[in-house]
């Protein structure tokens, strides 16, 4: 599979054959040149958030220069950062199984299936991107109400799912389509079910796009604001985000910039690490990985 | 309408007899499209449940006099006649209508182009990669509080920058003069949403099959030519998915001015969304503000539609 | 002795003691430390448990307004002071006027709270913190400025004359500071100075705006002055309050318009000492916005005797002097201004003392009108201090939007 994503490579962006020599080099030059100073420039602005983070009065308790308050104020704060991390984590993990589940098998049906009201259930579901969130949240509090799930991780993580759902669907079935159908054919003959062949055979093909609905569920549940703000009423079920407003924010709009800062790379670092660990899996080719390989 | 986004040439024309070949006969077929309606069933029950009877609410909230707390009474459609002097909601729609020109343009150019440039493997492109999608992991809010800090005269280092390469002269008011505050909340959202975007084409240029490129290559095309002629065409369905999260993203905007720049100076930056906020958490007219909310989506609706339809017919 | 309300802890005999285990409250953000060390003090004598969720200060509105429309309200709601005529004009609070008037010390509850709270002649609420407007100082400059700190400023002329001079340290030193772009701010830093020139912004019913009043048009004129000599720097024109602490923490600014919070959020370091004033009037006198947070039981609140014990200890005497007074808080009784520890930093008397002084618009379209970055008063207020305009003529012209979205 390297050999191929090689291959893919040099098709995309070199028109002729690399030759070693005083060009390649030139041309080496110039791009790592490029997307070096682009990536300065996008990642400028956190590394000054860092910086900030550890440093100045409210990081070194007054006396100015470098210190870790900003980090201790936050790990102390309100119920705890442990409590507000788990609560996070458990909505996340929720918000990215039930978006998996959902479009997987949503964008399975819509790939490879005739059903009646598929086109509407299409549009409903892209209609959902289309709704403003603040609108929407005050009837969906009375349903969640009326199901017991007001003041529920579990009720939060459903509304998550429902708002990734347009995008993960139109993902997962644009993956889906890519998909050859002999692949498939071939499984059925051999006496599968559409279930297991989708098991068996389907997910491996679809698995990179997969990770990056998982990735940009877990992104936003794990950042998401509003949702729990306003369905959590206890302190200790609110989110990161939650209370890292709260912490922040003091009165008449001042806000605590160490502690957002401070915030800002707490946030970022599971981020961080989950993209750093997945991207070898979405950035494999799959179409033809998964004919060949 | 659903043919107009199948990702690419190879799969499009090999749907439609496959389809046929799998349907012999009519139980087949009605057996077939039960199983499908069972897979999509979870994806209906979230759609239903979630998302369409919160809506019926919302439209039923439209056609009443809604206050925070107290009986509602009907009153349509008074709510809907109020837009028409709604000064704030009006103004804010070319505003909006502009944000959203600008930055779908830009959000294509810069996640094409960075698309593009990590597409290959090559030595130190996953670390580029994380580079550029690294903004995307910070929640909106707190990105646009990052950069309310960032261009602080007092405090942030950017005019300081600019200053220092001879950009600017004196202080530059960020966020204080109308073009100033809308640029400024235009470079921020770029920022932060550019990696996003060149993550949703990456992975459509990975479903590309490389032996197009080959072919391409064989017949001596230029790397302008390659683009053109078989990049563009085949992430189709990822760019209609990227221009439509953006269209509506941004026609929906309201973190980064509510934060940035908090409608000023002055009016000038109040979203749609905005102003529909204010009637429903400031007012707490939910009557006005559902009423808002739906024309939006109408708006929305109808304007994605058409984009599906332009798509269509460049597939033809 | 309180004979209505059945003796809170010990008492009530009937089921409601158990449902009374645990009371649940709501608090913003930014008042929350002190919210925080009340409920923890109670928490600790008490056999009745109050469940305390911060909620982010921005948001408090939106919250409050998702659940009120479904009776969800915590038992015990704090909300910022100005919205209190609002929420009660709403029906958010129950009646508590019976048990406040048998407190012994009624009278002495923080005078511009109680009014906030009160209706047609029904008491809602009782105060919960005190917030005040007033200006900052940093010392240190103004000794490099040749100016004696521990001079009161008698006018805003004079104040306007010492910042001046505190400008023409260097170029990159403030004169003075205040958060200019957030109508709620400007509200509570500059209408003490509206209010010690003898003018007004308000109708006494809150109904109208009186801004073509000439007191307040001379009280704009000196910020605008200051601004068009660069006194008050550009920087301060678009600040909505978020990096306004940051800014008087980096030592460039010699006098910033702000709240007593600044006390607890900035630390004083070798080149900033804070000292503290009273706002002035053009030629003389004084005032201050007499803001925090007023609490009262929701009308959701099913264990409303459990609430008001709550409440009835939260503005004793152990609670406002042990708690409040000791960690340098304002104590919200006129009666407990000077106390034992009030003397241990003169900065907390001089704020206590001005209290007295101070005044809270009541209107029940407040937050919509002065609060809100969309509502009618941000536009005027930004265009009297910093429009090139005389400050009467950017007052008179927003006169009208701002009497059309008080108006009932």
């Amino acid at each position: 599979m390297t050999v191929l994503s090689a291959g893919r490579a040099r098709g995309a962006e070199a028109p002729h054959p690399a030759r070693p020599g005083r060009g390649a080099r030139i041309r080496s030059a110039t791009y790592y040149g490029t997307t070096s100073a682009l990536a300065v420039l996008f990642l400028s602005p956190l590394v000054w958030s860092l910086f900030s983070s550890v440093h100045g009065p409210r990081a070194s308790g007054g006396a100015g220069g470098y210190g870790v308050d900003n980090y201790r104020r936050l790990i102390e704060y309100g119920e705890g950062l442990a409590v507000y991390a788990v609560n996070s984590t458990v909505i996340s993990v929720l918000t990215v199984a039930g978006t998996l589940v959902v479009t997987v098998l949503g964008g399975y049906a819509f790939a490879r299936f005739q059903f009646p009201g598929k086109d509407l259930l299409f549009l409903g579901a892209l209609a959902i991107l289309m709704i403003p969130h603040p609108t929407i949240l005050i009837p969906l509090y009375e349903i969640l109400r009326t199901v017991g799930l007001q003041n529920s991780l579990v009720g939060v993580a459903l509304v998550m799912v429902m708002f990734q759902l347009p995008f993960s669907l139109f993902m997962m079935r644009n993956a889906f389509e890519s998909v050859p159908r002999e692949l498939e054919e071939a499984a059925l003959l051999d006496g599968c079910t559409s279930l297991t062949a989708l098991l068996r055979i389907l997910l491996r093909a679809v698995t990179p796009a997969m990770i990056t609905v998982g990735l940009f569920a877990f992104l936003a549940s794990w950042n998401e604001f509003i949702a729990p703000l306003i369905f959590l009423s206890e302190g200790s079920k609110f989110t990161l985000p939650v209370a890292l407003v709260s912490l922040r924010s003091g009165e008449l709009g001042a806000i605590d910039l160490g502690a957002l800062q401070a915030g800002i790379v707490v946030t970022a670092i599971p981020c961080l690490l989950l993209f750093l660990l997945l991207q070898r899996y979405y950035v494999r080719g799959f179409t033809a990985g998964a004919v060949r390989g | 309408m659903m043919s107009a986004l199948l990702p690419g040439a190879p799969a499009a024309s090999g749907s439609a007899p496959s389809r046929r070949r799998a349907d012999p006969s009519a139980r087949l077929r009605r057996r077939r499209s039960l199983v499908g309606l069972a897979y999509a069933a979870p994806a209906a029950l979230v759609v239903v449940l979630l998302f369409a009877v919160p809506l019926l609410l919302s439209v039923w909230m439209s056609l009443n006099d809604w206050p925070l707390i107290g009986e509602p009474s009907f009153n349509a459609p008074a709510n809907y006649q109020a837009i028409a002097g709604n000064d704030l909601f009006l103004s804010s729609i070319a505003f909006t209508l502009k944000y959203t020109v600008v930055v779908t343009i830009l959000y294509f150019v810069t996640a094409l182009g960075l698309a593009l440039l990590v597409q290959q493997s090559r030595p130190g492109v996953g670390l580029l990669r994380t580079a550029f999608f690294l903004p995307a992991v910070v929640g909106l809010a707190s990105a646009s509080l990052l950069f309310y800090a960032l261009y602080n005269n007092e405090f942030g280092p950017v005019d300081d920058v600019l200053r220092a390469l001879g950009l600017v002269e004196g202080d530059v008011d960020f966020l204080g003069q109308p073009d100033n505050a809308f640029a400024s909340t235009v470079v921020m959202v770029t920022w932060r949403f550019a990696g996003f975007n060149m993550l949703i084409l990456l992975t459509g240029l990975q479903a590309i099959s490389p032996d197009v490129y080959e072919a391409a290559r064989m017949d001596g095309a230029s790397w302008w030519q390659t683009l053109r002629s078989i990049t563009l065409p085949l992430l189709r369905p990822t760019i209609a998915l990227m221009l439509i999260l953006s269209v509506t993203g941004s026609l929906l905007a309201f973190e980064p001015f509510y934060v940035l720049t908090a409608g000023g100076p002055s009016n000038s930056t109040v979203t749609m969304v905005m102003a529909m906020f204010r009637e429903a958490f400031t007012l707490f007219d939910l009557g006005t503000a559902a009423a808002l909310a739906l024309v939006l989506l109408v708006v929305l609706v109808v304007l994605n539609v058409l984009q599906f339809w332009l798509v269509k017919r460049g597939d033809d | 002795m309180l004979s209505a309300c059945g003796g809170g802890t010990g008492g009530g005999g009937d089921s409601a003691a158990e449902d009374a285990g645990t009371v649940t409250m709501w608090a913003r953000a930014a008042t929350s430390g002190q919210s925080q060390a009340l409920v923890d003090a109670y928490n600790a004598s008490h056999e009745t448990q109050v469940q305390l969720t911060v909620v982010p200060t921005d948001n408090y509105l939106q919250k409050v307004g998702v659940a009120a429309g479904s009776q969800d309200l915590p038992c015990l709601l704090a909300a910022d002071v100005v919205y209190v005529p609002d929420f009660t004009a709403k029906n958010l609070f129950q009646d508590i006027t019976e048990r406040v008037d048998s407190l012994p010390f009624a009278e002495q509850l923080a005078p511009a709270h109680m009014a906030q709270g009160t209706r047609d002649g029904a008491r809602y609420v009782v105060p919960h913190t005190i917030g005040m407007s007033a200006i900052f100082q940093n010392d240190v400059l103004l000794q490099r400025a040749g100016i004696d700190p521990a001079a009161p400023i008698t006018s805003l002329r004079q104040l306007a004359e010492n910042a001046t001079r505190v400008a023409e340290l260097g170029p990159d030193i403030n004169g003075l500071y205040f958060t200019g772009n957030s109508g709620g701010s400007i509200a509570f830093t500059h209408f003490p100075s509206v209010w010690a020139s003898g003018g007004t912004v308000l109708s006494e019913d809150g109904t109208s705006a009186t801004l073509d009043d000439t007191g307040t048009a001379a009280a704009f004129q000196v910020y605008n002055d200051l601004f068009q000599a660069g006194v008050v720097p550009d920087s301060a024109r678009n600040e909505t309050g978020a990096t306004r602490n940051e800014v008087f923490a980096g030592g460039r600014v010699g006098y910033m318009l702000a709240s007593n919070s600044v006390l607890e959020t900035v630390t004083e370091t070798d080149e900033v000492k804070i000292g503290v004033q009273g706002i002035p009037g053009v030629d003389g006198g004084v005032s201050t916005f007499v803001g925090g947070d007023a609490i009262g039981i929701s009308s959701s609140c099913e264990q409303p005797d459990a609430a008001w014990d709550f409440l009835q200890w939260s503005v004793g005497e152990e609670a406002q002097v042990q708690v409040y007074a000791q960690s340098r808080q304002l104590t919200v009784r006129t009666d407990l201004t000077s106390n034992e520890y009030s003397a241990q930093d003169p900065r907390v008397q001089t704020l206590n003392e001005l209290v007295v002084e101070g005044q809270t618009p009541y209107s029940e379209k407040f937050g919509q009108t002065f609060n809100d970055p969309q509502g009618p008063w941000l536009a005027v207020a930004r265009e009297a201090l910093f429009g090139e305009r005389p400050a009467a003529e950017a007052l008179s012209a927003g006169q009208d939007a701002v009497t059309s979205s008080l108006a009932p």
